[in-house]
Order: C-alpha cells, then sequence, then structure tokens
C-alpha cells in the first residue's frame, strides 16, 4: 500500500509562495496601475501648465470632488457586491431636493430628511435586486427613471407650478439658513481654501474605507461579488448584505445631494443627470472590477481624481471640451476591457478571473450529480 | 455586474409538464426556473390554460383597453387628426430604436447606447446639412457613421464577452461625446428647408387613412422589413437561437459572434436613421438631450410587448404593440392631466414591473 | 501561541454559532440536552431521492458511528453523492430519515446542517477567489471583538496558519485564494471544514488532487478527528486508501446501498465484485463484432493531448461501428469528446476522417467536417428549451436547406417530421416547447439534430442519461440504427451494462489515458473496473477544461451553484 516513510514537505507547496523579484514588481505595477496613471497625469498638468498645483486649483478641485467623491462611494458599494447602481445620479437629484426644502426647517432636520428619503428609494432597488432575480441594471434603470420623475413632479410640486410640467424650476435653500455652510465653510485649520465639504467627503472614504477592511460586513460584500453563491454555502446572508448594500448607496447618493444643494444653493430637479456614469467610471478605473469581489477605496479615491483631472489636461492640451465625454467613455471601456480580457491573458501574477464559480474538472454534469 | 450566463440553469426536480406552448413564447417560464416550479403548484389552472393565453394575446389586450380608457376620457383621441399625431410622435421618437432593440434583447443582450446614438445621427445630419450636402448624404453618412458606433459594440461585447450593459454604457458616454463634438456649436439650427419638412411630409390622401406622414411610412416599412427579416431568413433563425440558448446554438456550429454583431450594427443604424428623421422633424440638434432617456422608453416598450429580456423570444410584432401601448398610456397621461415627468416614472415601473412579471430572470 | 489544532479546538474564541433557526427551539435543545453516548452520531434511515431525470437515491441505510471512519464506494451513477448531498443538507430526502445522535433531524439548507456539525468539503470546493485564504476560511463565522462587529484580523490569521500548518501546508494565509492551485484550495476546504464545530466531516473524493504528502498529512488529520470521536465519511474511488484509512466500509450499487462491512473483514477484489452485483455480472460485451473487418476507418485519432486532461489518445472507429469509451469520471472521456469536436483546443494530435486529416477549431469546423457531438448536459448544451422541436433539430443545418438565405415556416417542420419518421419515432405536438418533454423525448430530439446533419461520424456523450427505462431502450436501437446507415460512432457512457450492450469495442480511459481495449466476451464489468481503478495506488489527474470562452464554466459536480434555492422553501423543491 502506501510507503511507509515521510515525504519531505514537497516542492511545490513551498514553490507557491516564491515569487521571484520580477513577478513582484509586475504585480505591483498591475495592483497600481491607477496610481501610476495619477502621478503621470499631475506631473503632466504641473508642466502644462503653473497655476496647476496653487492653492486656488487645488480648493476647486477638492469642492468639485466632494460630490463625485461621495457618490462614488456610494456606487463602490453594489459594484463590489457584483451588481451596480445606475440610479445615483436621480437619487442625488432627489437628495438635493430634500435637503432644500427642509432647509428652513434647520440643518439637521434638512440632512435628516434627505437622507431618510433617499435611504428609502435604495432600500427599494435592494429589494427588488435581492428578491426578484431581475438583474440589478434593470431594477436600478428602471428607478432612475422612477426617481427622475420623482424629482421632477416634487419640484413643480414645490413650486406650486401648473400641472403642465412647465414647473420644474429648481427649489432654492431657504436663505439663512446656515444650509450653505454645510459644504461652504472653508476649513481653517487648512493652508488652502479647501471646503468642509471635501472634510465631509474624506470621512466618507475613511468610513467605508475602514467598513470594507475591518468588518464582517465588509468581507462579506466581498464574498457576494466574489462568489455569491459560496458566500450563501458559507453563511453569508446574502439577500440582507444586497438590501444594506444598495440602502447605504442610495444613502450616499443622497448626501451627495445634500452637498450638492448646499454649494449650489438650489436643487435643480435635473441636477446629477449622467452623474452615474462618472460614478462608474472612477470605481472602475480606480481598479474595482466591474464583476465584483475586488476593490479598494484608495484605488476609488484615485480613479477620481483621474477623472477629474483629465477634463483640465483637456483644456491645457487645447482640445475642446467635447472630446472630454468621449474620452470618458472611451477610457472606461478601455479600463473594462483591461481588467477583464488583458489582465487574465497576461495573468502577470495575477488571479485567474472566471466568471461564476471556479470550476475546473470534468464536463458538467446534469443537476443531480448522477455521475459519482 | 455578474456576467450573465448563457442558459438558463436547468434545476433537479423541476418537472415541467407536456403541455402546448406558443412557438417562442412562455417557454421561459417553464425553462426550468425555481420560481416556475413553485407557481406550478399554486394555481395549475392559472398556469395551464391562463398564462400562455395571456403571454400570447395580453400585450393586445392591454393595448385595446387603453385605447378604449382613453377614448373615453378624451373624444377627441379617435380622430384621424389625433391618430395621425399620436403615430408621428411615436414613429419619431421611440419607434425606431425600438426594433433595433428588440433584436439586440432577443439575442439576450442590450443596447443603452441608443439614445446617444441617435444624437449621433441628429447631430451629424444638421451639420451635414449646414453645410450644403445634401439631403442624400445627410441620410446616409449618419446612418453609417451609427451603424460603425454599433458594430464597436458589436466587436467589443462578442470578442471580448464582456456584459452588453456594461460596453454599451461606455459607449453611451463616449457617443454622446461624439455628438458634442459634432455639434460643437451646440444645439445647431438647420437651415434647408426641404430637409425640415421632409421628416413631416404628409402623403395622401388615401382613402379611409387619410393623409399619412413620411415618418409613419418609413417607420412601417421598417417594421416590415425586420419582421421578415425575424421571421424568414436564417439570419432571423440565429437570432431566435442565440437568444435562446448560446452555449447550445455555439455548440451547432453556429457563428454566434457575427450574429451579435450583426444585430448591433442594426440597432446602430436604426438609432442613426431616427435621429435624421428627429433632427428633420425639429429642425435643431441638441447633442445634450436628443435621445436622452430614449434608451429606457426602448427597452420598456421591447419588454411590454412581451419580449423576455433573457431573449430567445418575442417579435417584432410584440414590440410594435408595446410601442403603441406606451403611445396610448403617455397620450392618456397627458388627457388626465398628469405632467410630462408621470412618463418618466411610468418607464421605470412597467419596464420594472414587467421584468419581474416575466417571472424574474435565471440570471443575476 | 496556539500550534495544535486541537487545542484551538477546545478553546474557541469565537462568538458561538447561531442557534438553529429551523427547527422548533424544543427540537434544537433535545438534541443538545439528550446526547446519550451510545446512539450512532448519524443514521440515515431508507431514504429515497429521487429526481426527474437523473440518478438518485432508491433506497439507502447509513449508520456513521462516533469515532469512525466509513467509507461508501461504489461505481459511476450508484448514488454516493447525492448521498453525501442529502447528508450535508443540500438535498431533502423523498423518503426515509435521517437522525443525528438518535434525534431525527429535516435539514433546510447547507447551513442548516452546518449547525449540527455536518460539514461537507466538495471535490470543488467553492470559494471567493480575491479573498485571503484567511478570510475564505472563516467568511460565515468570522472571529470578532467579542459581540463588537470588528474583525479579529490577527486572530484569524494565526489560526488559519495553525490549521494549515497541521495539514502541512505553509502557505501564507493572506494570499488571495485565487491564486492557489487546486491542491492548496482542497487543503484550505478542509482546513475550513475544520474550524467549524465539527462533528461529521464528509469528504467527496479529496485525495483527487493531492499528492502523497498531503494525503498523508490529510489522514493524520482524519485519524485525529476520529480520536476525538468525531465521524468521518469518506466517498472515494482509491480502493486502496479506502482499505488503509477507514473503519467501515458500504458499498452502492444503482443507488442502493448495498452492503456496509467492516473494512477489516474484506478485500480490493470482493470490493469490485460487490460494485458489479449478481445481476450485473451477466452483462457482457456483444458477440464479435458484425462489422466486417474490411469497413473503412471513418475516425481516427492519433496522440491526442491536452494538457492536464488526457495524453497520447489514439484509437479507430470504423464505419457502422460504434465504440465505447469507459472509465470513471475525471478520467478525461468528455474532454476527449470536446477536443476531437473543436471545443477544447487541442495541445496535440491528428484527428482523421476517412483517412483525410482535418483541422479543427471550433465546432462549426468539426460538423464542416462530418463529425457531430451530443453533448452531455443536453438541457444546456443540446437544447433550446424555449423552441419546438423542429427548429432545434433545424438549427445546424439551416444554411444548408434555405432557399437563397430564406426560410419558410413549413421547412423546419417538414424536415423534422421526415427525420422523426425515418428514425421510426414520434414527435408529440408539433408547436410544444421542448421543455415541457420528457428527458426521454428530449434526447431523440438532439440526436435527430444531429443525424440530420449527414455525419461521418457521430460522438454521444451520455447518451442514455436521465432517460427512462423504455425510452433507454428506443434510443439503444436507435443508435444502432444509426451505425447500421454506416456512421461511426463513439459513445461515452457511465451505465456500464448500457455501453457493454451498445459498444462493439470499448476502450478504457484511467488518468487521461486509454489503458485497455476491449471486445467480445472480454469486455465484462469486472474487466473494466480492474482497468479503470487501476491495480496500482495512482491518482487520478483533476482534469482542468478550459472551455471555449464564451461557453461558460460549469458548475461543481455537487450542485451548489444555484444556491438561491435555500432562501425558498426548499421543500417545493423535490
Amino acid at each position: 500500500m502506501r510507503s511507509q516513510q515521510q515525504p519531505s514537505e514537497p516542492e511545490h507547496l513551498r514553490a507557491a509562495t516564491r515569487v521571484s523579484p520580477a513577478a513582484r514588481v509586475l504585480s505591483l505595477v498591475q495592483r497600481e496601475t491607477a496610481l501610476i496613471v495619477l502621478v503621470l497625469l499631475v506631473i503632466m498638468c504641473s508642466l502644462l501648465s503653473p497655476h496647476f498645483l496653487t492653492g486656488n486649483n487645488i480648493g476647486n478641485l477638492a469642492d468639485q470632488m466632494a460630490v463625485f467623491g461621495v457618490l462614488a462611494c456610494g456606487q463602490m458599494l453594489p459594484i463590489l457586491s457584483g451588481g451596480i447602481d445606475l440610479s445615483v445620479g436621480s437619487v442625488l437629484a432627489l437628495g438635493a431636493f430634500f435637503a432644500a426644502a427642509m432647509s428652513s426647517h434647520g440643518i439637521f432636520a434638512a440632512v435628516v430628511v434627505a437622507l431618510a428619503a433617499t435611504g428609502i428609494v435604495g432600500f427599494v432597488n435592494g429589494i427588488g435586486i435581492a428578491y426578484t432575480r431581475v438583474p440589478p441594471f434593470i431594477i436600478t434603470l428602471a428607478m432612475l427613471s422612477i426617481a427622475r420623475g420623482l424629482s421632477l413632479q416634487f419640484a413643480s410640486m414645490a413650486n406650486n407650478a401648473s400641472t403642465s410640467g412647465a414647473g420644474a424650476a429648481p427649489v432654492s435653500v431657504a436663505p439663512g439658513s446656515g444650509f450653505q455652510n454645510v459644504a461652504e465653510t472653508p476649513l481653517p485649520f487648512l493652508p488652502w481654501n479647501i471646503p468642509s465639504g471635501a472634510l465631509i467627503a474624506a470621512l466618507v472614504f475613511v468610513a467605508l474605507a475602514f467598513v470594507l477592511r475591518y468588518t464582517s460586513f465588509g468581507r462579506h460584500v466581498f464574498a457576494v461579488g466574489g462568489n455569491e453563491a459560496a458566500a450563501m454555502l458559507l453563511g453569508v446572508r446574502v439577500h440582507r448584505v444586497k438590501i444594506a448594500v444598495y440602502t447605504f448607496s442610495g444613502m450616499l447618493a443622497g448626501l451627495a445631494g445634500i452637498l450638492y444643494a448646499s454649494r449650489q444653493v438650489s436643487a435643480p430637479p435635473t441636477a446629477g443627470v449622467t452623474y452615474e456614469l462618472d460614478a462608474i467610471a472612477a470605481v472602475a478605473v480606480g481598479g474595482t472590477l466591474l464583476t465584483g469581489g475586488v476593490g479598494t477605496v484608495r484605488g476609488t479615491v484615485v480613479g477620481l481624481l483621474i477623472i477629474q483631472i483629465l477634463p483640465n489636461i483637456f483644456n491645457l492640451l487645447g482640445l475642446g471640451s467635447n472630446w472630454q465625454q468621449v474620452a470618458r467613455g472611451v477610457v472606461l471601456l478601455a479600463v473594462v476591457i483591461l481588467q477583464m480580457v488583458i489582465l487574465p491573458a497576461l495573468s502577470i501574477g495575477g488571479i485567474p478571473m472566471r466568471r461564476g464559480p471556479e470550476a475546473r474538472g470534468p464536463a458538467p454534469t446534469t443537476p443531480a450529480p448522477g455521475a459519482t | 455586474m455578474k456576467p450573465n450566463s448563457a442558459a438558463p440553469r436547468s434545476s433537479p426536480g423541476a418537472r415541467p409538464p407536456d403541455q402546448p406552448i406558443a412557438p417562442g413564447g412562455a417557454g421561459n417560464l417553464l425553462a426550468g426556473s425555481p420560481s416556475a416550479g413553485g407557481a406550478m403548484g399554486r394555481n395549475a389552472l392559472y398556469t395551464t390554460h391562463m398564462l400562455p393565453w395571456l403571454q400570447r394575446y395580453g400585450s393586445f389586450l392591454a393595448l385595446v383597453i387603453l385605447v378604449i380608457a382613453t377614448s373615453v376620457i378624451s373624444p377627441n383621441f379617435l380622430t384621424e387628426l389625433n391618430i395621425r399625431l399620436q403615430l408621428q410622435t411615436f414613429c419619431l421618437s421611440y419607434a425606431l430604436i425600438g426594433v433595433g432593440q428588440a433584436l439586440v434583447i432577443l439575442t439576450g443582450g442590450i443596447d443603452l447606447s441608443v439614445g446617444a446614438v441617435l444624437a449621433v445621427g441628429s447631430c451629424s445630419a444638421a451639420v451635414l446639412m449646414n453645410n450644403g450636402y445634401g439631403t442624400v448624404v445627410a441620410f446616409a453618412l449618419p446612418m453609417l457613421l451609427c451603424a460603425v458606433l454599433g458594430g464597436f459594440s458589436g466587436v467589443v461585447i462578442a470578442k471580448t464577452g464582456i456584459q452588453p450593459i456594461v460596453v454599451t454604457l461606455a459607449v453611451m458616454i463616449a457617443a454622446r461625446g461624439v455628438a458634442e463634438t459634432i455639434a460643437s456649436a451646440g444645439v445647431t439650427y438647420i437651415q434647408d428647408q426641404n430637409f425640415i419638412t421632409y421628416a413631416t411630409t404628409n402623403y395622401g390622401p388615401i382613402p379611409i387613412i387619410g393623409l399619412i406622414p413620411m415618418s409613419v411610412i418609413l417607420t412601417a416599412i421598417i417594421y416590415l422589413a425586420a419582421g421578415f427579416f425575424l421571421a424568414r431568413t436564417v439570419a432571423g433563425r440565429y437570432i431566435f437561437a442565440v437568444g435562446g440558448n448560446e452555449r447550445a446554438t455555439r455548440l451547432a456550429g453556429i457563428p454566434v459572434d457575427r450574429v451579435k454583431i450583426l444585430v448591433y450594427v442594426i440597432s446602430g443604424l436604426l438609432a442613426g436613421l431616427a435621429g435624421v428623421l428627429y433632427a428633420s422633424h425639429n429642425s435643431t440638434a441638441d447633442p445634450f438631450n436628443d435621445g436622452l432617456y430614449f434608451e429606457l422608453q426602448s427597452i420598456a416598450m421591447v419588454v411590454v410587448g412581451g419580449t423576455s429580456l433573457l431573449g430567445g423570444s418575442g417579435g417584432i410584432g410584440k414590440t410594435l404593440i408595446g410601442g403603441l401601448i406606451l403611445t396610448v398610456l403617455y397620450a392618456l397621461f397627458i388627457q388626465a392631466g398628469w405632467p410630462t415627468q408621470t412618463q418618466l416614472i411610468a418607464n421605470g415601473v412597467i419596464v420594472a414591473g414587467a421584468v419581474i412579471l416575466q417571472g424574474g430572470l435565471g440570471r443575476r | 501561541m496556539i500550534n495544535s489544532l486541537f487545542e484551538w479546538r477546545k478553546h474557541p474564541s469565537r462568538t458561538p454559532g447561531p442557534a438553529p433557526a429551523h427547527h422548533g427551539a424544543g427540537q434544537a435543545r433535545a438534541w443538545a440536552a439528550a446526547d446519550p453516548v451510545d446512539a450512532p452520531l448519524l443514521e440515515v434511515l431508507r431514504v429515497r431521492k429521487s429526481f426527474a431525470e437523473a440518478a438518485g437515491v432508491a433506497s439507502a441505510d447509513l449508520v456513521v458511528r462516533r469515532g469512525e471512519i466509513h467509507a461508501i464506494v461504489g461505481a459511476n451513477g450508484s448514488g454516493k453523492t447525492t448521498l453525501a448531498s442529502i447528508i450535508a443538507g443540500v438535498y431533502t430526502p423523498d423518503v426515509g430519515e435521517l437522525r443525528v445522535a438518535g434525534t431525527p433531524v429535516r435539514f433546510t439548507s447547507p447551513r442548516h446542517a452546518q449547525q449540527h456539525g455536518i460539514v461537507a468539503i466538495h471535490q470543488e470546493p467553492q470559494f471567493v477567489p480575491h479573498l485571503s485564504v484567511a478570510d475564505n476560511i472563516f467568511i460565515g463565522a468570522e472571529l470578532r471583538y467579542g459581540r463588537v462587529p470588528l474583525l479579529h484580523r490577527h486572530q484569524m490569521r494565526e489560526q488559519a496558519a495553525a490549521l494549515l500548518r497541521d495539514l502541512g501546508a505553509t502557505f501564507d494565509v493572506s494570499m488571495p485564494m485565487g491564486k492557489l492551485g487546486l491542491a492548496e484550495r482542497q487543503l484550505v476546504a478542509i482546513a475550513r471544514a475544520l474550524s467549524r464545530n465539527l462533528t461529521l466531516c464528509i469528504l467527496d473524493e479529496p485525495t483527487a488532487a493531492l499528492g502523497a504528502f498531503e494525503t498523508e498529512r490529510l489522514f493524520e488529520v482524519l485519524r485525529r478527528l476520529r480520536a476525538q470521536g468525531a465521524g468521518v465519511i469518506y466517498i472515494s474511488h482509491q480502493l486502496d486508501e479506502v482499505l488503509t484509512l477507514a473503519d467501515q466500509v458500504t458499498i452502492m450499487r444503482d443507488g442502493r446501498t448495498v452492503q456496509s462491512i467492516r473494512v477489516a473483514e474484506v478485500t480490493r477484489e470482493s470490493l469490485i465484485s460487490q460494485f458489479v452485483g449478481r445481476e450485473g455480472l451477466s452483462a457482457q460485451g456483444n458477440e464479435a463484432p458484425a462489422t466486417l473487418p474490411g469497413r473503412p476507418i471513418a475516425l481516427q485519432v492519433e496522440h491526442l493531448s491536452r494538457r492536464n486532461v488526457f495524453d497520447d489518445i489514439s484509437f479507430q472507429v470504423a464505419a457502422g461501428e460504434v465504440y465505447g469509451l469507459a472509465g470513471l469520471t475525471g478520467s478525461g472521456r468528455s474532454g476527449i469528446a470536446r477536443g476531437i469536436f473543436g471545443v477544447d483546443r487541442l495541445d496535440k494530435g491528428l484527428v482523421r476522417i476517412y483517412g483525410r486529416p482535418v483541422r479543427i477549431r471550433s465546432p462549426r469546423d468539426a460538423i464542416k467536417a462530418g463529425i457531430g457531438m451530443l453533448p452531455e448536459d443536453r438541457k444546456l448544451d443540446g437544447l433550446i428549451l424555449c423552441q419546438p422541436a423542429n427548429e432545434n433539430v433545424a438549427l445546424p443545418i439551416w444554411e444548408r436547406i434555405a432557399h437563397a438565405g430564406l426560410v419558410t415556416p413549413g421547412l423546419g417542420l417538414r424536415l423534422a417530421a421526415g427525420l422523426m419518421a425515418q428514425l421510426g419515432t414520434g414527435v408529440p405536438q408539433r408547436a410544444c416547447a421542448v421543455a415541457g418533454l420528457s428527458g426521454g423525448n428530449q434526447q431523440k430530439i438532439v440526436l435527430a439534430k444531429w443525424v440530420a446533419t449527414l455525419p461521418k461520424v457521430l460522438i454521444l456523450d451520455e447518451p442514455t442519461r436521465g432517460v427512462d427505462i423504455t425510452a433507454k431502450a428506443e434510443i439503444r436501437a436507435l443508435i444502432r440504427h444509426i451505425a447500421a446507415q454506416g456512421i461511426g460512432l463513439l459513445v461515452i457512457c457511465s451505465e456500464l451494462p448500457e455501453l457493454l450492450n451498445l459498444a462493439d469495442r470499448v476502450g478504457v480511459v484511467r488518468q487521461g489515458h486509454i489503458v485497455a481495449e476491449l471486445t467480445g466476451t472480454a469486455a465484462t464489468q469486472e474487466m473494466v473496473f480492474q482497468h479503470a481503478l487501476g491495480n496500482a495506488s495512482g491518482r487520478p489527474h483533476i482534469p482542468e477544461p478550459m472551455g471555449v470562452r464564451g461557453i461558460q464554466e460549469q458548475p461543481p459536480s455537487w450542485p451548489m451553484a444555484d444556491a438561491n434555492r435555500w432562501e425558498k422553501e426548499p421543500k417545493q423543491w423535490q
């Protein structure tokens, strides 16, 4: 039968953990592609224009990025879980509306109501996605339309306009409520003119990173995105995770709406149109796989910066602003193709990315294991 | 997003009953999906007799009910003038892209870029006309350009296996930019008088029907052609097959990639044509707002008509009915005094509702 | 610093798992309280589970005692995995009862079974590829700081490393799972099972991917589990391992547990003869083949190989001959078929059709060359379920029968009707989607489809799987009829009596090689088993088929993939 001596620990087990230096470097490049691209872009920008790294410019950038940053964080959760949320742009508008409409009752009321309302919208998304088998993009695409319609409707109701739809005017933030200070107050302790909205966004980043890394909920989100079947079998409450993920996405979109309303001092019902696409682009460029299961907040921040700096570069290079839009789409497509096709093919220390549950082994059996 | 698996997973123990099903219809409900198993047990009468009938004629019935309801609320609804107006509105907005969307959905994919591609069509037509290129060129070139955009989507989807949603989403973003680049001046007014009236020219009078706008004729021709294409050509058979079960179709030696690329090219082509007509009718081209939300309307139209988002069942006739249902529904809203944003809400609810009613989908 | 696996098990620092939520509270407590030492750990009483179209369990009885390693052996299709699935909570039995420590239980989901301490380790363990090894071990039962929902990552890493060290693995637990090879993943799966509160461990072909060293470590762990009083169910084809490791062995045949016997009282040969059974002994190969020696060679394959799947495969199939491929699951038979048909890429080798070499890179090429293949999973690969029979039958040949690219509605119908008449079968209502047909009828439609392509060679992968008895006979007759037309047939079948009945010659595949070719009366089940199981203690490769891009990877052989089921009422699910 089996030989009696104990064979020493086999080479292949040790080999699996030994990685050549070249492979290490390549693996690092692959993981930090976004960061490298960002650094290159920043260098390019500052070479092309002396104004790029001034306090004003950075302050402006930070200001713009507050809204998008929160939105991208909100988008990151559904994508990590293997889904997507196309409704965040419209939900932003809803959040802005509620914040502005309630601003006359004070900042606290405005924030709470906005977050609650958008949380409910996200919750509805989550229920639909968790309990029906409809793909997330359909549900959130439908919600995009519904939420947009609702925000137009609320806006016209708030303005007491005629019902023929002509009254979708922006709802103004109540003056004197201090609401505009939510996002506008410059932080006193920093040399640059960075408004507090940026601080809020930064807090959201940190909080999300913490949750993803240090709580079991975070692990579960990755698990659901990585291999949902395995996750369910291993005891993860997949449905709860999904509902939570979309609820948070809605609430963060609401927070983005609050920041938006605070900056603009009004809530146009057309706010946030196509913002969801930028959020998705930022998340994807930052290294989060659109199939889910992989991603870091750090990456999303980098991706966001890249997406925001690109228009700057175009301006500096003299390319028309129209090409920016094209570039956005092309960049998103290129990133997705890279993620899905080229990187696995090159397999530079990368993880073999199979679609669906990892399966090796003989040809499929019919549902019952009839063969063994 | 999880990639779609190519075929519904079969399930142990779900024993589908032997019963006649409308060809190309209702099969998805019985294709071994677990929810079907549960539904079967609950009400045999419903599932055995009513459901197939509903699947086949339900949308038509809904259309009839809607027409009756609307004409009750508004006696002017069924006048010749109004019908012409409604049809024209339909044909000038989402009728044509609905055909393309239907073909794409039949293969199990989806095309989110149709709205943006429509804008590319309208903007390029406007620019061409304003630069004196003549009507023929103003029709042909935009359609060609949009077909290329569609082909690009199709090639990426077929060859890389990335999900259609993602690819067409990216193309949507890029196409919107292309439209903005083409119409670099923003909203572009078309000077040529001939072109402007092209879409709205009325032909006739034809007995009973009266005057027919050009756009309606064109749309009708395209619907007939598409219907013929689907039902009577080999390519049409292949489209149904790919949507029904891509794996099995590939194993039967069918060139699945070519089929996929074809449907996206057609979708782009029709979106381009729709864009040209749109520009003609409005006599302007707006790169920011043309075609906005049209993709959702085209999906709604296809889904309401009874085509399954999984692919493999449905048809052009059903899509037409779906489009007419939406048209009448919007007219109903207007008659009832509801504002236009209700359409947006309705679209969303309809799409979600119809898809959920289809028994959900087997994929994630 | 925790060194030993078992020390840790005595002092679990994780928050206790939730109480079984699906039982009534009273029953759960009863289970915990009334825990008589002498009651067997697990009893399976007259359990029956049947599926519409696949092998199930006809009647199984099993008793696993505390501190026992209990092996289950049997041929393909004998129901071993189904039985293990039932015990693990994947399925609920139609009839019969499970008892854990004397108390009847009814598992509604694998999670439920896990709460009772029953953990299964599959052949293809499911993992989250991008999470680390430690995360994968503890997912669903993460270690926290007391009640605060914060991960105690350091402790998770330490304990994971300890568990793996006991199994002889020293790789870094912070590595993402996807980077591990199959053997390492198997070890992690075992470590994961061991990290839960284990009373009964089910292992299905665990050593298939493991080398000698890891196997030995695994055995040590299993023996220690036994010493601790846990039970182990060990399913394997490796009879040598079974004889070394197990205390008790149960033999299954045709869905029944035939015999349960102490390992000390059994020999390898007696085990194999039990696989076959008395009735099976009479099933032999056909008499000398009816085909005359002068027939042309329809299919000739030379030195086919595909890395990790099969190697140096050469055989010939004459026109009108039925050549069978026999072997255990995982031996590579389906891989060979897919390689010939162009689904999987061949690394090396040549395929000749009537002597002419053909270059096959895709199914389309294969069909053009005159090869057809009836796939193993007809619902997934063979049929378009929502379409009627005529559409399915005409699919590969639309181009051939269309006039100038146009088809008329009657075209496919006439073809299908004619074909069915020729094959001697009836077709149910023409407008019926094939989803509504029985397995036998569906299989006939797939056959008709391939016959319609006028192939020179037809590959049939499990033609009688999931088909009832009468339909099996009809399909057998059909196959002979097709062979009589001069088509060369390559048949893969896991049910040996069927295969021996059909085939003129049988090639036995083991570990990706053809180890024997049996003809005539020499082709008996025993001989096939001897060759398929091998005399020495070799281990079969686990093939890694890459599949055609666009054709999805398949779920593992345990039907875990469609896990959404567990949230609905699984009882409706029979």
